[in-house]
């Protein structure tokens, strides 16, 4: 009887509450997406960062060999070895092409260089998929797929046909469609019909072959550099000339750690920060709202025990609802939409520790939010609980209302100011969830600014920047959630005044004025706060990442690519690559050698001051005046967008249920 | 008669095919009259009140006051309707609670952009003349029913209304408390105040208005004349007032 008791009334208080009810339901679902969302970054940085060959039907190794040292049964008896699990080869070659000038395109000069060209009739093989982004894959000899290193394509889309200067006669390739793969390979140029590529060679192109190789044990650098060493061991000397590893290479990988330590890191902790803050104030706010009905529980004669699992039960289905909801959200759609896009397409199982914890922690955290209100109330007097939720708080707020009200500012504006300060606790919410957003995006300006100058690949910083965009837009949508929780709480706590203002003759847009209002301080306070807090932390994490690169010996390149730069997918001319004796490869910046890789097994590892250049603009304020003033907008703008659900709410609410309200 | 407010033919239903609330009312009030509008619980005194003040729309008929169709207002203008041409006075006061005695009695002149000397200076004036004075950088909650209410009628008053609305002023104060209201809203009617009174207390209504209309299930059952109330002396409302 007591427990049916309780339930009706906690089942009849959610239904009465229906938005009260959904509110917390979003909250929990958005605030476990952003929990797990964050502790799969932080926790499994390694595994959100590399490309899974097997989840990724991608090869571990793909292997230029030239053809003229080896044998036909030397390559298939590689794919014996007891290291290698899968290998098929395709046909290929090496030709100089000239790209013509192109506007838009490497200051408009022709460009040239080689193009590694491999003979595939599909797309589709045994050991990768090639994606097609545009166009289509090649018909016939003379036609060509290139592969869109680095988003290439959008700097020569309109080019068609590239003409091959190394051979008599510069025969022409007409370029057909851009694909891609998973992984950045540079040992594949562009592909072809195997027909095309017996053209080229009979016209004097070199004979090479491209081997694609799955391993037992692939999962890091070291692993896949034994497995090259077998390859190695097994074929000629000199006839593997070029390769990638088709796990992101090691640059990548490097720098996947670097973005663990510096970005995912603070973001995961943003994330998990705003979602206790969100749920801590909905759910106290919940309880605090229903003050005067646990005043008439008590008197029909409710104990405090029951009181309070009443709110436990009456907030706990919708928070646990939530919780799954946003467990399953966070799973299917917003953890793989992260990665997805800036990680080559790779989705990674999260980890069922994580499945249940993101989802209890926030339970946790809503359960305590509510409990404590709950059992305070439910020990008050039953006419004390009554009063208490509909007693004004005189004392708070009256300076301020004072002060503000001699502004030479519209009545709206200043009444709209000065509210946040009678309830402290609950603005110290909206300050705080304004503040973790904006500090993102500062970060992200910041970071972004200075990634394609810290980060050696190019097309690694594009990554990475899309990387901090994407979880820049997390933090900032859970900010805007959370003022709009909070302040949706407040209108519906305030429905009365609200209502006397509108009978007073407050025009609808001057009440979503004066409600907009409510989030304008916090802002501004937010913004004073999260700029410089930001402006500290990016170069914390921005030489965090330089320094990741400037790792140890085994993390330097495996392999050289192929030699100079290939055309179609230059670097700009600031990191065009030379051609070093012995098959080395240098790439240069501002006349500096950047990475000096000698060929393998020469021990010859990156030096530390190379990197000089790079943590001296890591440590450099990468923020002009006018980005500071667009982060300001930033935060007003996380705050209004949080602010105008619940403005036009009570702009739009019956005045006279207002006045009736209680 | 010079009506002031017009009800024509006005019914008001809050669902569909369910029982009006007002059903077919024809009611005007002339400038200056004090009416006073009686009936039991859910006979459509508060919903007569509320669609004069604009705070609610008939689902037919036409209200008209000051010359301007009221029930035709979008909520912009409503809103501006209400700022200027009336005044209401509230059973529960309705007053800010974080808003000093002054704060609230200027809120309808700051919304109306008075001048901020003028509306001080009107502001003072009021509670002068409500007695209230010494209250005024008091907030509400430390005064009492009767003083409260004094705020709220000054507060009704600082945009010099052409109507003056009452909801059962004296239903949330004790009696001597309620006297000493009435003879408030019999002096402002006497300087000229026109004043629509929603009241349950027929000894009110007898002392403090000209004519008391009856409401019974959303109709008009009655309308007398009554012998309270006091003549048209054409003086500003509020002016020279004294509680």
């Amino acid at each position: 009887m007591t427990g049916r008791a309780v339930l009706k009334a906690a089942s009849a208080g959610a239904a009465r509450r229906l938005v009260q009810t959904v509110v917390i339901f979003v909250v929990l679902a958005m605030a476990t997406t952003a929990a797990l969302v964050g502790l799969t970054l932080a926790a499994t940085p390694t595994r959100a960062f590399q490309a899974v060959s097997t989840r990724n039907h991608t090869a571990d190794l793909a292997v230029t060999i030239d053809a003229t040292k080896v044998t036909s049964a030397q390559l298939t008896a590689t794919g014996h070895l007891p290291g290698v699990t899968k290998a098929v080869g395709y046909p290929a070659t090496t030709v100089s092409v000239t790209i013509p000038a192109t506007p838009g395109y490497q200051g408009g000069q022709p460009v040239s260089g080689p193009l590694t060209v491999v003979g595939r009739a599909s797309r589709s093989g045994p050991l990768d998929e090639i994606t097609q982004k545009s166009g289509r894959w090649p018909a016939r000899p003379g036609e060509i797929d290139q592969n869109d290193l680095s988003g290439t394509r959008g700097s020569v889309g309109q080019l068609t046909t590239i003409s091959v200067t190394s051979l008599a006669g510069k025969p022409k390739l007409a370029i057909v469609g851009w694909a891609s793969l998973p992984a950045q390979d540079e040992t594949q140029n562009a592909w072809a019909v195997p027909s095309e590529i017996t053209a080229l060679e009979k016209a004097g192109a070199p004979r090479q072959y491209q081997m694609l190789y799955t391993f037992r044990h692939a999962a890091t650098v070291a692993q896949v550099r034994a497995d090259l060493g077998e390859l190695r061991a097994a074929l000629p000397a000199g006839a593997i000339i070029g390769g990638a590893t088709a796990l992101p290479s090691a640059g990548l990988e490097i720098l996947g750690q670097g973005i663990k330590t510096s970005s995912a890191i603070p973001y995961a902790v943003m994330a998990l920060l705003l979602a206790a803050v969100i749920i801590a104030s909905a759910v106290a706010a919940a309880v605090m709202a229903g003050y005067r009905r646990i005043g008439v529980l008590k008197n029909i004669g409710f104990t405090p025990a029951q009181i309070a699992a009443t709110y436990l039960a009456q907030l706990g289905v919708p928070a646990l609802a939530g919780s799954l909801a946003g467990t399953v959200l966070g799973s299917l759609w917003a953890l793989p939409q992260i990665q997805e896009r800036s990680l080559f397409k790779v989705t990674v199982a999260i980890p069922v520790w994580i499945d249940i914890a993101a989802p209890a922690w926030m339970l946790t955290l809503a359960g305590l939010a509510a409990l404590l209100p709950a059992v305070r109330a439910g020990r008050l007097p039953a006419v004390q609980a009554i009063t208490a939720g509909q007693a004004p708080r005189a004392a708070r707020g009256h300076a301020a209302q004072r002060l503000a009200g001699r502004l030479p500012l519209p009545r709206p504006v200043t009444a709209g100011l000065a509210t946040p300060l009678a309830r402290p606790a609950r603005s110290a919410a909206t300050l705080a969830t304004i503040t973790i957003g904006l500090t993102g995006a500062v970060l992200a300006v910041g970071l972004s600014s200075q990634i394609t100058k810290i980060v050696l690949s190019i097309g690694q910083a594009y990554i990475a920047r899309a990387l901090f965009q994407r979880l820049t837009w997390l933090v900032v949508v859970l900010a805007a959630i959370g003022v709009f929780a909070t302040l949706l709480m407040q209108a519906r706590e305030k429905v009365r005044d609200l209502g006397i203002h509108k009978a007073l003759g407050m025009t609808p847009r001057q009440v979503i004025t004066m409600v907009s209002c409510w989030a304008i301080a916090p802002a501004i306070i937010a913004a004073a706060i999260a700029l410089p807090t930001g402006v500290a932390l990016e170069p914390v994490v921005a030489r965090a990442i330089v320094s990741a690169q400037a790792g140890p010996a085994e993390n330097a390149p495996l392999l050289p690519g192929p030699r100079g730069q290939a055309a179609g997918n230059a670097r700009p001319p600031r990191q065009q690559p030379r051609a070093a004796p012995g098959g080395a490869v240098r790439y240069t910046r501002h006349g500096k050698t950047v990475i000096n890789a000698g060929p393998p097994g020469s021990g010859q590892r990156p030096g530390q001051s190379l990197f000089s250049g790079p943590l001296s603009i890591a440590g450099q304020n990468p923020y002009t005046p006018g980005e500071f003033v667009l982060l300001v907008l930033a935060g007003l703008a996380i705050a209004l967008a949080g602010a105008l659900g619940p403005a036009i709410w009570a702009a739009t609410t019956k005045t006279t249920t207002a006045l009736r309200a209680e | 008669m010079n009506a002031l407010i017009e009800l024509s033919e006005v019914t008001k239903r809050y669902a569909a095919g369910g029982a009006p609330a007002l059903e077919r009312v024809t009611l005007e009030v002339a400038a200056g009259e004090a009416v006073a509008v009686m009936g039991p619980s859910g006979s459509g005194k508060s919903t007569l009140l509320n669609l004069v003040a604009g705070l609610d729309k008939p689902t037919g008929g036409a209200v008209t006051v000051a010359g301007q169709r009221v029930d035709t207002l979008s909520e912009t203008r409503l809103a501006r309707y209400r700022r200027r041409q009336v005044g209401m006075i509230f059973q529960f006061f309705n007053l800010l609670d974080d808003l000093t005695v002054a704060d609230n009695v200027l809120l309808p002149a700051q919304l109306t952009g008075t001048p901020r000397r003028r509306a001080r200076a009107r502001c003072g004036e009021l509670l002068g003349q409500l007695g209230i004075a010494r209250y005024k950088d008091s907030y509400p909650g430390r005064l009492s029913g009767g003083e409260r209410q004094r705020v709220a009628i000054a507060r009704s008053l600082i945009n010099d209304p052409a109507v003056l609305l009452a909801d059962e002023p004296t239903g949330a104060v004790d009696t001597a408390t309620g006297e000493e209201i009435g003879q408030l809203l019999l002096d402002l009617n006497a300087a000229g105040q026109t004043l629509v009174l929603v009241t349950h207390s027929p000894d009110l209504a007898a002392r403090y208005a000209h004519r008391t209309v009856r409401l019974l299930d959303g109709r008009i059952a009655g309308d007398t004349a009554t012998a309270g109330g006091t003549a048209d002396t054409g003086r500003r409302p509020g002016a020279g007032a004294r509680p």
